[in-house]
């Protein structure tokens, strides 16, 4: 049997660490090719090699996805090296937090431009390359966040907050393309961005314990559970499933 | 594709003899799953097949649901995977709906759920995540004429997925539910037999089609996995997009376009 991803190709931003890093190399082993993306040239430059000595076939590619210009660049650079694009991951998130008459006004624009700005670069100049190959997915890694507020991270919660009526859009714009758009919603997953997030709770000391007893498993996700909800996105397992959002948190939020 | 991996499972699937059920039974048991399916009528069921079998159960009964359940556990051990699939529809404006009516939908659609779930339960294997997985329908979320009790029994059912899952994660079980969206089979004929009236219909779709049954296999498959081990309470809509769109803006404003 085939495996699931054989033929497509994929940018996942924000993939030198955490989920991205997961997805990217979840992707890879269901025969995908990847361009995976980060600001940070060493740990990209690791992750490239790691999937490529696995029998992958990665290329890491240096971008602030928060700049037009170099999500665009990134975008035609993939498409050169791999010869098409089917599937968008845009997942590359940064938290911003702090009250909000008192973070800085660049900090708030530096968590929109990362969280909601980047995620738009990406469908604005990756979208077109999907309707020339004829179909594909697109994978908006948003936040329980989108749908709940946390302490102190006002533009965290703002920018994810607008990623699920933006898939929807998409999801409606683009289905007559074959291009599906869905939303990925994780909680409380193991990543370097949770142990940063818990610092703005009050309760910080704590925070992570008591969320781990809410939960089903009685464990925080793995970057690895969100890698295979973004797997069922992107394969044709979900072929009629658009525009949906999936709320990935070990039932926290019920 | 190979990724879904269910050998060694056990599957209940009530209404499993149903065109949904059946499509589920199959896409669970071509992963490799064993199923038991449940139901009134099994005539889908070739009872000479060795990886899906049948037991024939009223679900409208509740000692039989007992029963059924035990027997499912003497016969074949330990259970991973339950599958409500069962669901009935009596269609009546609200002024002729009666209470047999009323009462016919919510026992199979609703209270069955709950009994067979209850009745499972002891049964469940403690060495993986288990998986309960509730077909309710995006009529859970949007009004029809006539569907009353038919909307009102998945509503029931959709929070019945959040409040087991909430209990149920004590014990290491993930309860979820998929949301099909308009699909074709017998429930729906009389939409997809007149061609004018489907093809206004699907063009309210984003995908631009009913489903078919095996539509809803993947998302099954997904919540029936290890693939959704984090993933407990959720209702995932497998709809082709009409939830989530503003269905009078499609055809006017840009398919045509």
């Amino acid at each position: 049997m085939s495996k699931e991803l054989e033929d497509e190709v994929a940018i996942i931003t924000g993939s030198t660490s955490g989920m991205g890093e997961a997805i990217a190399r979840r992707f890879a082993k269901e025969g995908a090719a990847v361009v995976i993306n980060g600001t940070h040239q060493e740990r990209g430059a690791a992750v490239e090699k790691s999937i490529n000595d696995n029998g992958g076939n990665a290329l890491f590619y240096q971008a602030d996805v928060s700049k037009a210009d170099e999500v665009e660049a990134m975008v035609n650079a993939a498409v050169d090296h791999f010869s098409k694009l089917t599937i968008l991951v845009p997942n590359a998130g940064i938290l911003g937090n702090g009250l909000a008459t008192e973070i800085s006004l660049e900090t708030w624009h530096d968590t929109i431009g990362v969280n909601l700005n980047g995620v738009y670069y990406l469908c604005r100049y990756g979208l077109p390359h999907l309707i020339e190959a004829g179909g594909g997915t697109v994978v908006i890694n948003a936040s329980i966040a989108s749908f709940k507020s946390f302490p102190q991270h006002p533009a965290y919660c703002a920018s994810k907050g607008a990623l699920i009526p933006l898939t929807k859009n998409l999801a409606h714009d683009y289905a007559e393309h074959h291009i599906r758009v869905n939303a990925l919603c994780p909680g409380p997953v193991d990543t370097p961005l949770i142990w940063d997030s818990v610092k703005a709770f009050p309760n910080a000391d704590t925070i992570i314990d008591e969320t781990i007893a809410m939960t089903a498993a009685k464990r925080l996700g793995t970057p690895e559970d969100i890698a295979d909800a973004a797997l069922f996105f992107a394969s044709k397992r979900s072929s009629f499933v658009t525009g949906a959002s999936l709320v990935i948190d070990g039932g926290v939020m019920i | 594709m190979k990724s879904i991996d269910l050998s060694n499972k056990l599957a209940v699937v009530s209404g499993g003899g149903g065109e949904i059920g059946y499509a589920l039974c199959r896409g669970l048991a071509d992963a490799g799953a064993k199923v038991v399916a449940i139901d009134v009528n099994l005539d889908r069921i070739d009872q000479n097949e060795d990886q899906i079998s049948g037991i024939t159960c009223d679900l409208r009964d509740s000692s039989h649901i007992k029963a059924t359940a035990s027997q499912i556990a003497s016969d074949h051990g330990s259970i991973h995977i339950f599958v409500h699939a069962a669901g009935i529809n009596i269609a009546a404006p609200a002024a002729d709906l009666d209470d047999d009516d009323w009462d016919a939908v919510f026992d199979v659609n609703l209270k069955s759920a709950f009994q067979l779930t209850r009745s499972l339960l002891p049964h469940f294997s403690s060495e993986s995540t288990g998986k309960i997985v509730f077909i309710s329908s995006i009529s859970a979320k949007l009004g029809y004429p006539g569907l009353h009790a038919y909307t009102a029994s998945k509503g029931g059912l959709e929070a019945l997925v959040r409040n087991l899952a909430t209990e149920l994660a004590a014990q290491n079980i993930c309860v979820n539910g998929i949301a099909p969206g308009t699909t074709r089979t017998g429930m729906t004929r009389g939409l997809w037999e007149d061609k004018a009236k489907c093809h206004a219909h699907e063009a309210t779709i984003p995908l631009g089609r009913m489903a078919d049954c095996n539509d809803h296999v993947g998302p099954l498959l997904f919540l029936a996995s290890e693939l959704s081990d984090y993933v407990t309470g959720q209702i995932l809509c497998s709809d082709g997009g009409l939830t989530s769109v503003q269905a009078d803006f499609i055809d006017t404003k840009l398919r045509n376009s």
